[in-house]
């Protein structure tokens, strides 16, 4: 285990070049290229003075035990295509740091207490976190135009926000994945990916987060039904766009609260358990309909709250079974297969007072 | 030290933390404006047209092997 610094500006970091990295900070160039055991640093030695400077990854897989930039005194921009693995720390200064990177960043850590610090700078390719026993915790949110995937170990948003195209923690590995009142926004998924997760080996702590479809997407995993996995406020947010509930092989776990922000948006029930939800709150608007279905046309799905009166509006309803309590649809289509839904038609003195 | 700051959009809360040497020298008006960046850089993020996917000839996603939809080039 050694520490490794970077020396001489900008230069490339590959499988085999020393001319970068140094045994101390300002040193003498020359030292190996660091591995999974070694620590490296960019700081204000890294450069001339504070000139810009430039990492660039390729040829080879980049290793690292931390990764820490936070002492740079100059513009550091890490370019490059090539995937890297650390398995520490991840530490990036507030200010002084650019990306064009777009290699795969994988967090490789067999240990817990790890952080992982983008400090504002966005990433644009895939994040994975997969380290058998490995444990991480975010001290600023993750944004990523790519996808983020938990394999293996402990992921702790800290409440910070988490952004991407896809969240999949899809798999049979050991897991946590705590969200804390974190906010994670799916901007790209498919009717099969999206905010999707496992229904065994997975830990969860999830029951105050908020996971956002800002396009169509699909949110799937946990343990089903009434006592099933508690997420908090699942909301659509993708005008046009479809959420789906669960895959045909995937279970969808509960929700504090369902709501969408924009009309028209679909709300496709896509796996045959129940969806519970305490508070339903989806509805369109006159001309901008919210559609609620199934994904198999002419099987229905159910939703299910533990009691209460839900009222939506302008709905096209379609192959659901509404179980609990009194389920409304005001000012609604009834495009049938649907039980337990009473359409009913709402003038203005119901809407003041529905809205009082 | 570390700045916590939160803002929302369209109801949607975002919460962000600078971390910062403790012997920074920003003024509050540089730290207000990293915060202005960054909840900017997030509202861009999460109103982006979603991203294009490799599709076989019938139109269907195609997946990689962990599942995820592979970006087009």
């Amino acid at each position: 285990m050694a520490n490794r610094y970077w020396v001489g500006g900008t230069g490339t970091w590959n499988g085999t070049s020393t001319t970068n990295w140094s045994a101390s900070s300002g040193g003498a160039s020359g030292a190996t290229v660091p591995t999974l055991v070694d620590s490296v640093f960019f700081d204000a030695n890294s450069n001339t003075g504070t000139a810009a400077f430039t990492v660039t990854l390729a040829t080879a897989t980049a290793n690292c035990l931390d990764f820490d930039a936070t002492a740079v005194d100059g513009v550091m921009t890490m370019a490059g295509t090539t995937s890297i693995n650390i398995y520490g720390n991840f530490l990036l200064p507030a200010t002084n740091f650019t990306r064009t990177y777009t290699g795969n960043t994988s967090f490789t850590a067999v240990a817990t207490g790890k952080t992982v610090d983008f400090n504002g700078t966005s990433w644009a390719s895939n994040i994975g976190f997969n380290g058998v026993g490995g444990g991480w915790t975010l001290s600023n949110p993750l944004i990523t135009t790519g996808n983020i995937s938990l394999t293996n170990g402990s992921f702790n948003s800290n409440n910070k926000n988490v952004t991407c195209a896809v969240f999949n923690f899809n798999n049979v590995n050991t897991k946590t994945l705590t969200l804390g009142t974190s906010t994670v926004t799916i901007t790209g998924g498919t009717s099969t990916t999206g905010f999707v997760g496992a229904n065994s080996n997975t830990t969860y702590s999830v029951s105050s987060s908020t996971i956002v479809f800002s396009n169509t997407g699909c949110f799937a995993g946990g343990s089903a039904g009434a006592t099933g996995t508690q997420f908090g406020t699942l909301t659509m947010s993708a005008s046009g766009g479809t959420l789906y509930l669960g895959t045909g092989a995937t279970t969808v776990a509960r929700c504090t609260t369902l709501n969408n922000t924009v009309q028209p948006c679909t709300i496709t029930h896509a796996c045959t358990t129940s969806f519970t939800v305490d508070t339903f709150n989806v509805s369109g608007t006159a001309g901008n309909l919210v559609t609620f279905n199934s994904n198999t046309a002419g099987t229905a799905r159910t939703i299910n709250k533990t009691s209460g009166t839900t009222n939506a509006y302008y709905m096209n309803i379609q192959d659901s079974t509404a179980t609990g309590g009194t389920w409304n649809a005001y000012n609604s289509t009834n495009s049938g297969n649907n039980t337990n839904w009473n359409f009913l038609t709402a003038n203005s003195g119901n809407f003041l007072m529905f809205f009082n | 030290m570390n700045i916590d700051f939160e803002n929302s959009y369209n109801g949607i809360i975002y919460r962000d933390t600078i971390v910062l040497l403790d012997n920074h020298t920003f003024t509050d008006v540089q730290i207000e404006e990293m915060k202005q960046t960054r909840f900017n850089n997030w509202v861009k993020a999460i109103t982006a047209p979603p991203p294009n996917y490799m599709r076989d000839k019938d139109g269907e996603v195609l997946y990689d092997e962990d599942g995820n939809p592979i970006p087009a080039e």
